[in-house]
């Protein structure tokens, strides 16, 4: 079954299973287990207190580090499978580099984030919330988790297997409190000076590499703190899609041509 | 990949199906919070006194007001919040001789505005009848039976309430009142608090006054005219029977996991297709499902060798 450009979803297929069930204790019982806590949070923390923002999304960000450290192990993997030659293996006998990447893709991103999302869909099947504000979280929680994948895996790629797993597990532990530091220096630091405006840039960068974290820390302070007004969560989920998009295309255009 | 997040999905609804399921049969608290001594009232001046045949009551009358609970819907059905008021706490008597659980009593009726109203009434009417101080609202003993008899007869509620007595017995540290369904706001409470009438009171160090008893003295300044006591006598007399309470409610939040049969039925219907999906997918590549295969094999091989 061939797409387009010539890529064979068959084999496709046939990789992303051998990459995910190879190692079956460490990765798929991982997600399953991740998965479960993911369920019991929506459960027992997602609707049970008030309404309000923070109530939701604090037990929500902590499934998510657990699917962030995922995708930083299984990145770092891909990276050794550079690193030490064995992606030439996989090269030799069926697939192409165009293949091999899209496997990885589908493996480091794509399919914790189907995951969650996915479990997050069935519990608000089950409930059926009487408003449906909670539905809106599902796209920002599909792009955080995809730009963490990009970010790893441009490490990986590169042949950083080491870097690719402690960026990610450092990211996973501090991007929150990293946004916090920056909205708060740019309270402090007010506007009409370059500072701010440094800062605001860097708030940008973080904010699109972590959607749901800002959208979060984007409700929870007053506009009336900051002298400018913050980007819009919808417009920083835009720009991460198109962002995390636009690398993979760049990843796929430069894998084609690396020296392995 | 499809494996995997099949299983998962698979194993996260049999989880939520086991979890919906019993709490479905037990509601679950997941949530509970509470305000230990919520002010229900501000301190309230009894509305009657009146000496019966053994005791001396007083009935205090105030309204119910009071903010809590969720100021929101829970956003799903799944979920009841519940606002509660298990136990009412009253205090404010004090200066006893030799106090003992079974020398006092107290009661809280739960009565509606309009029963207030006939209350304040049946009180006004008493005390102009009577020939009774204008210090205190002392009515007739006839006249507080008949009061009471009609708030237990309109008493949406009623609460027996325990007293705790302090070790020295020289007061009352609170009685607690344990309530079967929370007071509404809006409402309004009657608290009957009742002493044997030879109860005896600290503190009465008057010139010329050698009572002790609570009932004596009640009668004392009821009848202050007839007994021809001096103004500041009947200030200090009425400083210790006249006496407020104050009325604190123990508040409780708390969030049930509370399923209907539906959210059930849906869990069910989940795991269903879910599971429907891995069975069609180990159908169509068995060779993913071999460490499962392996597993049972050597499960079988086990059991059949016990």
């Amino acid at each position: 079954m061939r797409g387009l450009s010539g890529v064979d979803l068959r084999r496709v297929h046939e990789h992303v299973a051998f990459m995910a069930n190879r190692k079956l204790l460490s990765y798929s019982i991982a997600i399953i287990i991740a998965n479960i806590i993911s369920a019991l949070f929506l459960i027992f923390f997602f609707y049970a207190g008030p309404a309000s923002p923070m109530w939701s999304s604090i037990p929500l960000g902590f499934s998510i580090f657990i699917y962030k450290i995922l995708i930083s192990i299984q990145a770092s993997r891909v990276g050794r499978e550079l690193n030490t030659g064995e992606v030439q293996i996989y090269l030799a006998h069926t697939l192409t580099r165009t293949e091999y990447l899209l496997s990885a893709l589908l493996v480091v991103g794509i399919t914790p984030a189907l995951v969650l999302v996915a479990t997050y869909l069935t519990f608000l099947a089950i409930a059926a919330p009487l408003s449906y504000d909670f539905g809106s979280q599902l796209p920002y929680l599909f792009a955080e988790l995809m730009m963490h994948a990009t970010i790893v895996m441009a490490l990986a790629i590169g042949g950083h297997e080491n870097a690719a797993s402690i960026v990610g597990v450092m990211l996973a532990l501090f991007i929150w409190a990293i946004m916090g530091a920056l909205l708060f220096l740019l309270i402090l630091l007010g506007a009409n000076k370059p500072a701010f405006y440094v800062a605001y840039a860097a708030t940008l960068l973080i904010a699109m590499a972590t959607p749901l974290t800002y959208r979060f820390t984007y409700g929870t302070i007053p506009s009336s703190l900051t002298p400018l007004s913050l980007p819009d969560p919808l417009l920083v989920l835009s720009l991460s899609t198109a962002t995390f998009i636009i690398l993979w295309m760049v990843f796929f255009i430069r894998f084609k041509r690396r020296d392995l | 990949m499809i494996k995997v997040v099949l299983v998962a999905l698979a194993i996260s609804s049999a989880m939520l199906f086991a979890i919906l399921a019993s709490a479905s049969i037990h509601p679950l608290t997941i949530f509970s919070s509470g305000i230990p001594y919520a002010p229900l009232t501000s301190p309230t001046s009894p509305s009657a006194i009146a000496v019966t045949d053994d005791k001396v009551c007083y009935l205090y009358v105030y309204n119910i007001q009071y903010g809590g609970g969720f100021s929101t819907k829970p956003p799903s059905d799944l979920y009841q919040y519940n606002f509660f008021i298990p136990e009412l706490h009253i205090s404010g008597w004090g200066d006893f001789k030799n106090l003992n659980s079974n020398d006092v009593s107290a009661r809280v009726f739960e009565i509606d505005k309009s029963s207030v109203l006939e209350v304040q009434r049946m009180i006004k009417d008493d005390l102009r009848h009577s020939n009774y101080s204008q210090y205190l609202s002392i009515v007739s003993g006839g006249g507080y039976r008949e009061i009471v008899s009609y708030i237990e007869q309109k008493a949406i509620q009623k609460t027996m309430c325990m007293p705790e007595i302090a070790p020295q017995k020289t007061y009352i540290s609170k009685f607690t009142c344990k309530t079967a369904s929370t007071p509404s706001s809006g409402n309004a409470h009657a608290v009957e608090v009742c002493f044997r009438r030879d109860v005896e009171l600290y503190g009465v160090t008057v010139t010329g006054i050698n009572e002790t008893r609570i009932d004596r003295l009640v009668d004392l300044i009821a009848n202050s005219s007839l007994y021809k006591l001096r103004d500041s006598t009947i200030n200090t007399l009425s400083l210790l029977i006249y006496r407020d309470i104050s009325v604190f409610a123990i508040m409780r939040n708390s969030v049930l996991l509370y399923p209907k049969p539906v959210h059930v039925m849906r869990a069910l219907a989940f795991l269903a297709v879910f599971v429907s999906c891995i069975v069609l997918h180990y159908r169509f590549r068995p060779h993913e499902y071999a460490g499962f295969s392996r597993l049972l094999r050597r499960l079988r091989r086990r059991i059949y060798r016990q």
